[in-house]
């Protein structure tokens, strides 16, 4: 029939898949971390026959857009999820074919369409979150599996050659204390701006000429640079810490943890305060009415009635602040904060992929966890927030 | 003042920068009255029913709830003592209808059996079921039902008054229509003090035992639906009535049972119906009406029917007649 139109996103991420798995390298393996490594193609690395089955279901998903199938979108996440939870199996398969026990220090490194084909499932899901209307939560779970399947390979032993675990067996201490590091200053930068957050909402809701001057304030902070800010912090700190004992007690100077504070803390404001003023503000005046009406007091409106309704949007303001936060994080390494952010710098300046990719996969990781925590506890409230629809 | 007052405002007025809102009105409300503020829109109305339970504070005057300044109590208590119902409802969309109708009684922190107990009791009041309404959230409700659950919950604490602001202002006319006869049957169970505030005045009409007509802040005139058809104190007020359409009004305020001539013996209606040149013989082929049906509706079925004599049935049972003569002469007594 003519004048059809067909998804054109589809198509084109699965073709693109097919072809980065037909042509590139999957994996390269090196004998030992100095030794130029081996490509090998998808085919070599699992076989012909997971290379049928891995074409086949992309072909599927492939042609499921151009046929007329009300369930067809649904079918093709599930080839993406299958998709997603093969890849690490793929690794540990490649290990048990192709690395004799012999070889003690040989590493495998991830190949140009291993990426190519993440990034693209990545996409794809993206894509169909979209079409289907589906909730993030269902996303956030979907992304979990490939993670299982990832460890299930890896507590098998299949992936105990794999570059980025060598790197970790290397300097796994340094690699948990690195973590810890970065927890800890995302959830003190993340909880104090909640802090900081309530405390100037209050005041901007008594009193209205302070909006007029935190809110561009916080703007204006957000677009200094990140790496700017942390360093105009290096002087004041320095100063303030040698003329203060009590300061450096606390270990605080120009460099190290207390800067990275201060600046994550400054960056966060901003869509914290937005998001908690905005959604105390937007509760309709008609419901508060209400309830002034009723006979609630001051204090009972805003417990039973303003903060419930405004939850949803503040969560999401936390949400937002939290997933930034691990972003900064991660940069704030360069003034010698630690955390995560140390691998990806020292791996980049040893022209180490591996040790870059230490550093950001959990990042991404961390961040994806956040996300998934605060997507289900607004789910929670979404529950009442859809249900607030305006009534007339 | 008698002790049949329930609220009572004395010179009353809110300024807005000097500008008034309401001007130094005098209002008295007796104890179960149906009384209805009506008026354009700004003149004032909302303004003077929030004054009554502080939502808005008074600039100028005294507010007397049974001879008592309104300023006097604590503002939280007077408020649980007063019903409060809201054009778009104000229904928390984070409780149920059952959590909802229960917000009052909770706050006077009455024990969770009599606040269930109350809410099955409103519930059945309003003809809403309470299995298939009290676990509901607002935005399940249609409009009309969330309307009636805004009265329950305005109801809840059992006030003596009720405070009612356009509550049906936003409905279809159909669904307004039946909610305007609930709450007329359930003020006949009840015997609350009521203000309403329509712009409406057919509502008002309908509604009310005491019209308060506003303009720009003050009070035109205040009198029964009759009075206030018979005798318009300004041009203002009879264009408010809808001008030449006040006939027509006054009769959608009269009862065909109340003017109707009662079926007898079939002698004395041949004896009556020749005296109005009447053939009785075409009685049976006559329209018919009910005696609770207005002299208005009557009036147009005679229109419809191109007749000037209609039966009055109950039940199909007949009890009576009513003549097109019968309507231009009827006046209210009431
Ligand atoms: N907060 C306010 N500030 C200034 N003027 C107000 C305020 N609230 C109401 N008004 C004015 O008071 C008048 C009466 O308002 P209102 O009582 O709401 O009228 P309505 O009869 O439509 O209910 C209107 O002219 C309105 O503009
Ligand atoms: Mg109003």
């Amino acid at each position: 029939m003519l004048g059809i139109r067909f998804d054109k996103v589809m198509p084109l991420l699965t073709g693109a898949s097919l072809l980065s798995i037909w042509s590139l390298d999957y994996v390269n393996l090196q004998p030992n971390r100095i030794l130029p490594g081996v490509g090998y193609s998808l085919q070599d690395a699992v076989g012909w026959w997971w290379m049928f089955i891995v074409t086949t279901l992309l072909i599927s998903a492939f042609l499921l857009s151009f046929i007329r199938l009300p369930t067809k979108r649904l079918l093709q996440l599930l080839i993406v999820s299958l998709l997603l939870v093969f890849m690490p199996i793929s690794l540990s398969s490649f290990a048990s074919n192709h690395i004799p026990e012999t070889l003690t220090h040989a590493r495998t490194g991830l190949g140009a369409a291993f990426w190519v084909l993440l990034f693209l499932l990545v996409l794809m899901l993206i894509e169909l979150q979209q079409k289907l209307k589906l909730s993030r939560l269902i996303i956030c779970l979907i992304s979990i599996l490939p993670i299982i399947s990832f460890l299930f390979a890896y507590l098998d032993g299949g992936l105990e050659t794999l570059a980025i675990l060598r790197e970790y067996n290397a300097r796994s201490d340094q690699f948990h204390q690195a973590v810890k590091v970065h927890i800890t200053l995302v959830s003190g930068a993340v909880f104090t701006s909640m802090l900081l957050a309530s405390c100037l909402v209050a005041l901007m809701r008594k009193v209205e000429a302070a909006q007029k001057i935190i809110f561009p304030l916080l703007n204006f902070i957000q677009t200094i640079p990140s790496l700017a800010l942390f360093g105009l912090l290096i002087a004041p700190l320095g100063y303030l810490a040698s003329k203060s004992e009590w300061l450096q007690a606390m270990n605080v100077s120009g460099i190290g943890w207390a800067p990275a504070m201060i600046a994550l803390i400054a960056y966060s404001l901003l869509p914290m305060v937005r998001n908690t003023f905005v959604a105390l503000e937007e509760v309709s005046s008609s419901i508060i009415e209400a309830a002034k009406g009723m006979g609630m007091s001051p204090l009972q409106v805003f417990i039973q009635v303003r903060l419930p309704l405004a939850m949803p949007v503040i969560l999401e303001g936390i949400r937002i602040t939290t997933i930034q936060a691990i972003g900064l994080t991660a940069v704030a390494a360069l003034i010698g904060a630690g955390g995560l952010g140390n691998f990806i710098f020292q791996g980049l300046g040893q022209a180490a992929m591996d040790m870059v990719l230490l550093g950001a996969l959990p990042i991404l990781l961390l961040a994806l966890v956040a996300d998934l925590l605060f997507t289900s506890a607004m789910a929670l409230f979404g529950r009442q927030s859809t249900r607030s629809g305006v009534i007339n | 003042m008698t002790n049949n007052t329930m609220i009572e405002l004395q010179q009353v007025s809110k300024l807005y920068e000097q500008t008034a809102a309401v001007d130094a009105i005098d209002l008295t409300i007796n104890k179960g009255e149906f009384c209805v503020l009506v008026g354009t829109s700004g003149c004032g109305k909302s303004t003077t029913l929030r004054m009554i339970n502080r939502l808005i504070p008074h600039s100028a005057g005294k507010i007397l709830i049974e001879d008592q300044e309104i300023n006097s109590f604590n503002e939280q208590t007077l408020r649980r003592r007063i019903g409060y119902a809201i054009q778009n409802t104000g229904l928390f969309p984070h409780w149920s209808v059952e959590r909802n109708i229960g917000t009052v009684p909770r706050l006077l922190k009455w024990p969770e059996k009599r606040i269930q107990e109350r809410v099955v009791e409103l519930l059945e009041l309003l003809n809403l079921p309470y299995s298939d309404f009290a676990h509901k959230y607002p935005s399940e409700l249609s409009g009309g039902q969330a309307q009636r659950v805004g009265v329950a919950r305005a109801l809840a604490g059992d006030p003596d008054i009720l405070l009612m602001d356009e509550p049906f202002g936003a409905l279809d006319p159909i669904t307004r229509e039946s909610l305007q006869n609930e709450l007329l049957r359930i003020q006949q169970q009840i015997h609350k003090t009521i203000v309403f505030v329509t712009h409406d005045m057919d509502e008002a009409l309908k509604l009310a035992n005491h019209i308060v007509v506003m303009d720009q802040g003050k009070i035109i005139q205040q009198a029964s639906p009759y009075e206030l058809l018979l005798n318009p104190a300004t041009a203002f007020v009879s264009q408010l009535l809808g001008g030449e359409d006040r006939g027509l009004k006054q009769a959608g305020l009269m009862k065909v049972g109340e003017h109707m001539f009662a079926a007898k013996s079939s002698n004395i209606n041949n004896m009556v119906f020749n005296s109005l040149g009447f053939d009785i013989s075409a009685t049976e082929q006559l329209a018919s009406v009910k005696t609770h049906d207005s002299l208005r509706f009557a009036l147009s079925v005679m229109l419809w029917h191109q007749c000037d004599m209609l039966k009055v049935e109950e039940e199909q049972q007949l009890v009576g007649y009513i003549s097109l003569q019968q309507i231009m002469q009827a006046r209210p007594h009431g």
